[in-house]
């Protein structure tokens, strides 16, 4: 009697144990569908910038953090790099502590892909002041974010917690002279947590070319 | 070395350079930039006008042609997840006018993990626009400026300029514009309701022709609103008699914010041919949150609420006469007839069950043969209003004295202590039942809004509850002999309340006369008014002699010509409501007018009310159409719509149904668009009992 009570005492003790860790695996959906939601934690990434060097995204932690999506192919970035926007805005928020990481997402092979050294070359010429350029070869990142288009940007704010995603401005034109002209969500979304106040608009349709992923 | 030498030598010294350099020059073309096969432009578009000899103020239809290289694309209205839509500029002459563009039905086009919607090959959008009536005469030029994307897998925006002429030489080609506008969806009009759950964007579309069909899983879902779904997944689609319910991974934006939205569903039909369709909808949330099932009310709650209302429905002037009567016949009972008393209280339950379970039963299977039913649903019938209004009418004479037929509804004395004054009971509840069905209480509404949502079973179960709620105090005091005791002693007032209670029959049997006068024209209202004539005469022949075969006789005729109201009544046409004058700050309910007003940024107010809906009337005197509120909503731009229930409308019955509601009213607030966002914020249902400062509180909360 006791020995049946103490199989069954056992056998329930290891279904309890073992049915999180199944549980688990059956909760974990597959990459590409769970994206950052607005006012949860941002996903850590691990990624290699233009010069070789690792970068972390918990190193900036108690940062505001704004990451940037680019190919410098697509016409809907050089509208804003062309017209100096881009440029304006990344200076402006560097100058206040605000950390920016440019990310490009693009493959070998696809366009908008570059080595670090056409990378840094680049940087220089368009003036950027990013912190640092990350080259997403592989997608990890772009996929781990959801980043569907070039520009999609996402803020984090200084508890590490995503407050802004989608696109740059609210005109998805690709004419330059629109970009001076537009709402800046970046920058408004900056100003909000800068502030202590709420983002107004933590989410809107992002706009560009699709970011392209290895195939 | 001979002289060649050095020539060798400075070709040797210049070749290696040379190669490098070649080899350099080569390297930097082809990283520089992804090098074409041919240079742009990428898609040729061209204006093909439906017609040409054009008035001035004339509109006609222009097929804006895209036709793009191999393997490029451009996008739809909702590009998906990259992309950009079209823009189109008109010019050439002053004041052109154009619609919105007209897109034909897109397709899926993957882009590794990422999927946007829109043409290959080629595509016509269509676009009405209006000439002013300044055209000027003679040959005019009408110019398109047209921005669009045409991508690959790499995007080029490309403007174009493209023209044609109107009142000149060229030819029109009405047959493509034709062709054209057999590519686009095709506005259904079905009743469409969003919603989401576990992670899945549910559509459920109530379709005429489920023939169409039958194929489901060729049907593709895409929203005309971004972040609805996610792109890359399928869709899952299946058919449930004739609704067409389909499910889509839901995307990262709240339905919240969309709260109407439209949306292409394409299939492929029988002939493996593509077709679409397009539905517009209502997002299933209510103020009370995203819920997942918008019917939130749990059984429970339906049956506590229906068991409430039942109670309050003894409270009606319609049923409050019966239970009077009946409760007060039990104060004759002796302690010694306790168990008299519980047969009677149960008999009396059981009649009003039936009664109950018999009208579930016909609600049910109506619904089940697709007629759009509600609670109310019976007073939308004129014939069961004259059938009523008889009823209360006889019941109020009764009462009254005129006759002594028993009823079972003033038992004195010994009628309680004999074999048959179980059936009496029994047929008084079924009385009391019927009494009841033209009142509606408060928490019934919400309780047979979810009870005729549901399946037969849990239908049933909440009218049940309903049932037991109106044989309550009858019950208890049956079976509660404390309660008997403190009714009052049988005496000679008795006879005077009796008398007294007459006349509440009566009020309900002028209402519902009343209710009738919207539903059948004046000669039906008279036809009706002579019918209740020729009751009382009738009852009156019967009473003073009944032996007689003349009497007899005449008072067949008069019952037969009672009879024949019901069918004489019924050809009358309904009142035509347009020839009303219509003072007030609201317009008649269509759902196109909701859509449109919803699609623009002023805020909306929606009632859906009934004539026979006292709830409604009482509601919409103290809280919507005193000047008070009319200033609110005048200061607000607050756009009013309201929807008369009171005959058989399916828009109305179905907008009902997307709140979960099977009965009047429904008031709905639909917020301003929010300048910032573009999105308009949840709409807010407001309770079934209004007062002025729920209105105020509603409006003021979200408009800003």
């Amino acid at each position: 009697m006791l020995k049946s009570l103490a199989l069954t005492a056992l056998s329930f003790f290891v279904l309890a144990t073992l049915s999180p860790v199944m549980a688990e695996d059956a909760a974990t959906p597959p990459a590409a569908t769970v994206k950052p939601e607005i006012g949860k934690p941002a996903p850590e990434f691990t990624g290699t910038d233009t010069d070789g060097n690792e970068i972390k995204l918990s190193s900036y932690k108690d940062k505001i953090v704004v990451l940037e999506w680019t190919n410098p192919e697509c016409p809907f970035v050089k509208k804003h790099y062309d017209s100096g926007n881009m440029q304006k805005l990344q200076k402006e928020l560097t100058a206040t502590d605000v950390v920016w990481l440019s990310i490009n997402s693009s493959a070998e092979g696809k366009q908008g892909y570059q080595t670090g050294e056409e990378a840094n070359k680049y940087m220089q010429e368009k003036d950027s002041s990013a912190t640092a350029r990350i080259l997403d070869t592989t997608g990890a990142i772009g996929n781990l974010y959801g980043a569907k288009t070039t520009p999609h940007m996402f803020v984090i704010d200084a508890t590490g917690k995503l407050a802004y995603e989608g696109a740059i401005d609210d005109n998805d034109s690709t004419n330059p002279a629109d970009a001076e002209k537009a709402k800046n969500y970046v920058r408004e979304a900056v100003k909000s947590l800068v502030l202590g106040s709420v983002v107004e608009t933590p989410q809107t349709k992002p706009y560009g070319c699709a970011v392209k992923y290895a195939d | 070395m001979k002289t060649g030498a050095p020539l060798t030598r400075s070709l040797k010294l210049l070749s290696f350079p040379t190669i490098i350099l070649s080899f350099l020059l080569i390297i930097s073309n082809t990283s520089q930039a992804f090098p074409f096969e041919d240079k742009g432009p990428f898609v040729a578009i061209r204006l093909l006008p439906s017609k040409t000899d054009v008035k001035p103020g004339e509109t006609i239809t222009i097929g804006i042609e895209q036709k793009m290289k191999p393997e490029w694309h451009t996008y739809w209205l909702n590009p998906g997840d990259s992309g950009s839509v079209a823009r189109v500029e008109w010019s050439g002459v002053d004041a052109i006018q154009s619609s919105p563009l007209q897109w034909p039905i897109p397709h899926r086009l993957s882009m590794g993990p990422l999927t946007n919607f829109g043409y290959e090959n080629e595509t016509i959008l269509l676009q009405d626009i209006t000439l002013p009536q300044s055209l000027p005469e003679g040959p005019q030029t009408i110019k398109a400026k047209v921005d669009i994307l045409v991508c690959k897998d790499i995007c080029i925006p490309e403007t174009h300029e493209a023209s044609f002429t109107i009142n000149g030489d060229e030819e029109p080609v009405p047959a493509v514009i034709d062709m054209a506008r057999t590519k686009l969806p095709l506005d259904m009009g079905w009743a469409t309701n969003l919603s989401e759950k576990d992670g899945d964007l549910i559509l459920k579309i109530e379709t005429d022709t489920p023939n169409a069909f039958v194929k489901p899983e060729t049907i593709e879902l895409y929203p005309e609103e971004w972040g609805l779904i996610l792109n890359p997944e399928a869709t899952r689609a299946e058919k449930d008699g004739n609704t067409l319910i389909l499910h889509h991974k839901r995307g990262d934006r709240a339905l919240s914010e969309v709260p109407v939205s439209k949306l292409v569903v394409t299939y492929e039909d029988a002939n493996g041919e593509r077709k679409g369709i397009r539905v517009s909808t209502l997002s299933g949330t209510t103020a009370n949150g995203p819920s997942e099932e918008k019917n939130e009310v749990g059984i429970w709650k339906a049956i506590i609420f229906a068991l409430i209302g039942g109670f309050i429905l003894n409270l009606m002037p319609c049923v409050f006469p019966i239970l009077s009567m009946k409760a007060l016949s039990l104060a004759q009972l002796s302690d010694k007839d306790e168990g008299k008393a519980r047969l009677h209280g149960m008999a009396y339950t059981l009649g009003i069950l039936v009664c109950f379970v018999a009208i579930a039963g016909i609600l049910i299977s109506l619904k089940a043969a697709g007629t759009q039913v509600g609670w109310g649903f019976q007073l939308q019938h004129p014939t069961i209003i004259l059938f009523l209004s008889y009823l209360f009418f006889t019941l109020g004479l009764n009462l009254a004295g005129y006759f002594e037929i028993n009823f079972g509804l003033s038992d004195v004395g010994q009628s309680l202590t004999q074999r048959g004054g179980a059936m009496g009971s029994f047929f008084t509840g079924v009385l009391a039942t019927l009494v009841a069905t033209p009142c509606t209480a408060p928490f019934m509404g919400t309780a047979m809004g979810y009870a005729l949502t549901q399946n037969a079973l849990l239908s049933l179960t909440v009218f049940v509850a309903l049932g037991l709620g109106l044989a309550l105090p009858y019950l208890a005091m049956c079976f509660i002999p404390s309660l008997r005791h403190a009714l009052p002693k049988p005496g000679a007032w008795m006879e005077t309340l009796r008398q007294f209670l007459a006349f509440p029959m009566f009020a309900s049997a002028c209402w519902l006369l009343w209710v009738l006068s919207m539903q059948v024209s004046e000669m039906g209202q008279f036809i009706a008014l002579l019918g209740l004539l020729s009751i009382a005469f009738a009852i009156w022949l019967l009473k003073h002699h009944p032996r007689r075969i003349t009497t007899t006789l005449l008072a067949i005729a008069a019952l037969v010509f009672t009879i024949s109201t019901f069918i004489t009544i019924k050809p009358a046409a309904p009142i035509e409501k347009a020839a009303e004058a219509k003072e007030g700050n609201w317009e008649d309910f269509t759902r196109a007018k909701l859509e449109s007003y919803l699609e623009g940024k002023d805020p909306v107010f929606v009632n859906m009310t009934a004539a026979w809906c006292i709830t409604c009337k009482v509601n919409e005197k103290i809280a919507l159409a005193t000047p008070s509120t009319e200033k609110l909503f005048a200061d607000n731009g607050v756009k009013y719509l309201k929807g008369d229930w009171t005959n058989q409308n399916p828009e109305i019955t179905a907008f009902l149904e997307e709140y979960g509601r099977s009965g009047v009213p429904i008031y709905v607030y639909y917020a301003p668009r929010d300048e910032k966002t573009g999105t308009r914020p949840q709409a807010i249902v407001l309770p079934q009992i209004l007062t002025p400062t729920i209105v105020e509180n509603a409006i003021k909360q979200t408009g800003d």
